[in-house]
């Protein structure tokens, strides 16, 4: 009988938890916490984005008819997290030294490294979590650039790298010119 | 299958309510089992005719009634004292919860008085003394129960109460 | 306290009798604990009937013997679930606490209910203009990343193999052609 009245009370509270509570995107497997790095800027975010599933969605259904390319890229996605920010040069060499940390940190939670590229006074580190051979559960970049940009992204969610790769045209960015 | 369920439900839920009011009514083990075997016989019979919310009542006037009975065909006076300690055995062995010798042997005769006083207590009230603080009962189930007014009710649950404090004075002053 | 001894009238001791056994009504609660605090003999009675209260209230039911269930002329019916049974006893809640089990299941089913309209009102809450600023940052996300692919590729094909590695491989060549052509000169 105690147990049955303890069943019921947990009911009870539980049926009050259900309601209102925000969705904990750091349980999901394609998550990576960057607050031990955000700590180094020393700048307002250039950009800051934070992008929900549901925002993601209502995207993803209104691209679809216009650009296929886009909605199939975030339509699979639960999550975008951007932050770019200028980092000071006597900072410069904590953050890479913070960068080798996070390399480390991601592969021992089974992320795998795909790019890791250091040139010109540019790095950029690219990681995706693998789910099969086909599917990834998340993507994370960290890149600081010769002039002192840092930035960080993580994308939660089944992470499409072929359509994100020829993305890059749509988007009015500089065209990166090839050496021939 | 219906049937079965709702006999089930129905013993599960009052089987302990029966028996421990047998045995505090009539104070003896062997008659209890026998009120209580019968309660649930009855049980079974009836078990169409009564709604099962208000099964509660009609269980305990039944096993009432049937205790009245075996009282009446009986002396009170036989076998009084023993049948007290076999009686309440188990329970009091249940009520320790120390390893201590001196509060083990302090609870026991604690126990023991407050049993006793309990049995001595007349019938007509010990049994709504026991219907309430023992099973639980509210006023108005003992009300139907016993087919009693509540008011009446209340009235012999306060006399049982001074009764069982006399009673446990007068133990006090023997043992004096 | 006062010490003069208080005319316990059997109204008044009915009322200590109740509060002492924990069911009286809360103005006699109230009135008992007032008299109690005030008068001496009051409080030594009301501990008196408190100690006895509380040993009653530690007697519990005797466990039903199993065995009793056995010569019953019943059949079909198995006894084996009248031990321990939580469906059973669950049942007989609901049964036997109409009330409480009504208020519960009203009460989860309104959680249940209010928790889904959140939902629904969660996912279209956006505004126009919130959906065209999210649209922007979306392209510029997707943008940075496709950017830093690019990037990749272009310094592996013109710095790498074009001239780190490309390089040296050149020069071994032409190292190993004039060795060669040396060679056939001898």
């Amino acid at each position: 009988m105690k147990t049955l009245k303890i069943f019921l009370i947990f009911f009870l509270f539980y049926g009050f938890q259900t309601p209102a509570q925000e969705k904990d995107y750091s349980k999901e497997p394609g998550y990576f916490d960057f607050s031990k790095i955000m700590s180094l800027k020393t700048s307002d975010d250039i950009t800051e984005i934070y992008l929900e599933e549901s925002m993601l969605k209502i995207l993803s259904g209104i691209s679809n008819e216009n650009d296929e390319d886009l909605s199939k890229a975030i339509g699979g996605l639960k999550l975008i997290r951007v932050n770019e920010f200028m980092i000071d040069n006597d900072q410069k060499s904590k953050y890479e030294f913070t960068m080798q940390s996070f390399d480390k940190d991601l592969q021992n939670q089974k992320w795998e490294r795909i790019i890791k590229s250091k040139s010109s006074g540019t790095h950029a580190n690219v990681y995706v979590k693998k789910v099969t051979d086909n599917k990834f559960a998340g993507l994370v970049v960290m890149a600081l650039d010769k002039e002192g940009k840092a930035t960080l992204v993580n994308i939660v969610g089944n992470v499409d790298l072929k359509t994100i790769g020829k993305l890059s045209k749509e988007f009015n960015l500089p065209d990166i010119k090839e050496k021939e | 299958m219906l049937k079965q369920k709702k006999y089930r439900v129905l013993v599960q839920q009052y089987k302990n309510k029966i028996y421990t009011y047998s045995l505090y009514m009539l104070r003896n083990r062997m008659d209890a089992d026998d009120v209580t075997q019968e309660v649930l016989i009855r049980i079974w019979q009836n078990i169409d005719k009564f709604n099962i919310l208000a099964a509660k009542t009609w269980i305990m006037k039944t096993t009432n009634n049937l205790c009245i009975d075996y009282l009446r065909k009986r002396s009170k006076k036989l076998n009084r004292d023993i049948e007290i300690d076999e009686v309440f055995e188990e329970s009091h062995s249940n009520s320790n919860h120390s390893d201590n010798p001196l509060i083990i042997t302090h609870n026991n005769i604690v126990f023991e008085r407050i049993k006793e006083s309990i049995e001595r207590l007349p019938d007509n009230l010990k049994s709504i003394f026991i219907l309430y603080e023992i099973n639980g009962l509210k006023y108005k189930e003992i009300s139907k129960s016993l087919d009693m007014p509540i008011n009446t009710i209340k009235v012999y649950l306060l006399r049982a109460r001074k009764k069982l404090q006399e009673e446990l004075k007068i133990y006090e002053h023997e043992t004096v | 306290m006062n010490t003069k001894p208080f005319e316990i009238t059997d109204e008044i001791l009915d009322k200590l009798i109740s509060t002492a056994y924990g069911d009286a009504g809360f103005l006699d609660k109230i009135y008992v604990k007032k008299l109690i605090r005030k008068h001496e003999n009051v409080r030594l009675l009301y501990e008196q009937y408190s100690a006895v209260a509380n040993e009653v209230h530690k007697v519990k039911e005797h466990e039903f013997p199993y065995q009793l269930t056995k010569p019953l002329p019943i059949r079909n019916v198995n006894y084996k679930e009248f031990k321990n049974s939580f469906w059973v006893d669950l049942l007989s809640i609901i049964i036997n606490r109409p009330l409480i089990s009504t208020v519960t299941a009203i009460v989860m089913i309104t959680a249940v209910t209010v928790s889904l309209i959140n939902i629904k009102q969660v996912e279209y809450k956006y505004t126009p203009i919130e959906i065209t600023t999210a649209d922007e940052q979306v392209r510029k996300a997707l943008g940075i990343v496709s950017k830093i692919f690019n990037e990749t590729k272009t310094t592996l094909r013109n710095e790498v193999l074009g001239e780190k590695v490309g390089t040296p491989i050149r020069e071994s060549i032409g190292i190993v052609n004039i060795i060669f052509n040396k060679g056939e000169q001898k």
